[in-house]
């Protein structure tokens, strides 16, 4: 991944974390630069990537199954969704309505 | 005109790529196979006292349930008219056996039969309009109407 975006990104929260560290004392400095040192891509972000494998799910079909996965633990407590995450939740779903609104010429 | 080719491409893309995805058909059950019994308990009572005129709840007490818990059902039954909407979107496509087929077989229609269930029962049962303040009667009458609005909204059509 080398999007300036996601680079810019990293080094932000790398800043926080270390300054996060010096804060908090010797407890975490075993753990937080562990966690910082492995550059994971986020996986979204591979999806939006035009040569990607195909029979992997698109973008849209992410966003509309986690966001339903939300919907459901919000539901069911179980795992407790709060309130913050359901704004998101309910922003995906009403995207995803949008997206597949709007066509006339198929019906 | 390009934009509104292009945004009609796109559209077209997203509603194909869903509607042949079986994952999303799978979500789409389970969201509403959990949302059916929590939006029963918070207005009719638990789905399991329903047919059981022991345990059944009365209209009063239908009343004073929604009433009390009606921010999180208006919250939810709004969720659930989206996602009726975009489930009747993804059947609406060039092909649309393949999606008919997906929704058959992961017993999506057994949800949305669920569903209607619970819509008639909220909107004929929970009304007990001589003894309730205007403020009770505008809520009941809200629900009520979203649960109409999530009936119809697979007869709605797209602009």
């Amino acid at each position: 991944m080398s999007s300036p975006d996601y680079e810019a990104l990293r080094a932000s929260i790398q800043r926080d974390a270390h300054e996060l560290t010096q804060r908090l004392g010797d407890s975490v400095t075993a753990t937080l630069p562990q966690a910082m040192a492995s550059p994971a891509e986020p996986p979204a972000l591979s999806a939006l990537r035009e040569d990607h494998d195909p029979r992997s799910p698109s973008i849209e079909e992410l966003c509309f199954s986690s966001a339903m996965s939300c919907f459901e633990g919000w539901l069911k407590l179980d795992p407790a969704i709060g309130p913050r995450t359901m704004a998101y939740v309910t922003k995906f779903i009403t995207r995803t309505l949008e997206k597949t609104h709007n066509l006339k010429d198929v019906r | 005109m390009i934009i509104h080719e292009f945004s009609r491409m796109l559209t077209n893309h997203s509603r194909e790529t869903l509607s042949r995805s079986v994952e999303i058909w799978i979500w789409l059950t389970k969201s509403f196979a959990s949302a059916i019994p929590s939006l029963s308990t918070r207005s009719i009572g638990p789905l399991s006292s329903l047919n059981d005129p022991d345990k059944g709840v009365t209209p009063q007490e239908s009343t004073a349930l929604i009433t009390k818990n009606y921010p999180s059902l208006k919250e939810d039954l709004q969720l659930l008219i989206k996602l009726m909407h975009i489930a009747r979107n993804l059947l609406v496509v060039p092909e649309p056996e393949i999606p008919q087929d997906l929704c058959a077989a992961t017993q999506f229609d057994q949800m949305l039969y669920q569903t209607i269930i619970l819509c008639v029962n909220v909107t004929s049962k929970a009304y007990d309009g001589d003894i309730l303040d205007e403020s009770a009667r505008n809520k009941l009458t809200e629900i009520s109407e979203l649960c109409m609005d999530c009936l119809l909204a697979p007869y709605r059509t797209s602009s």
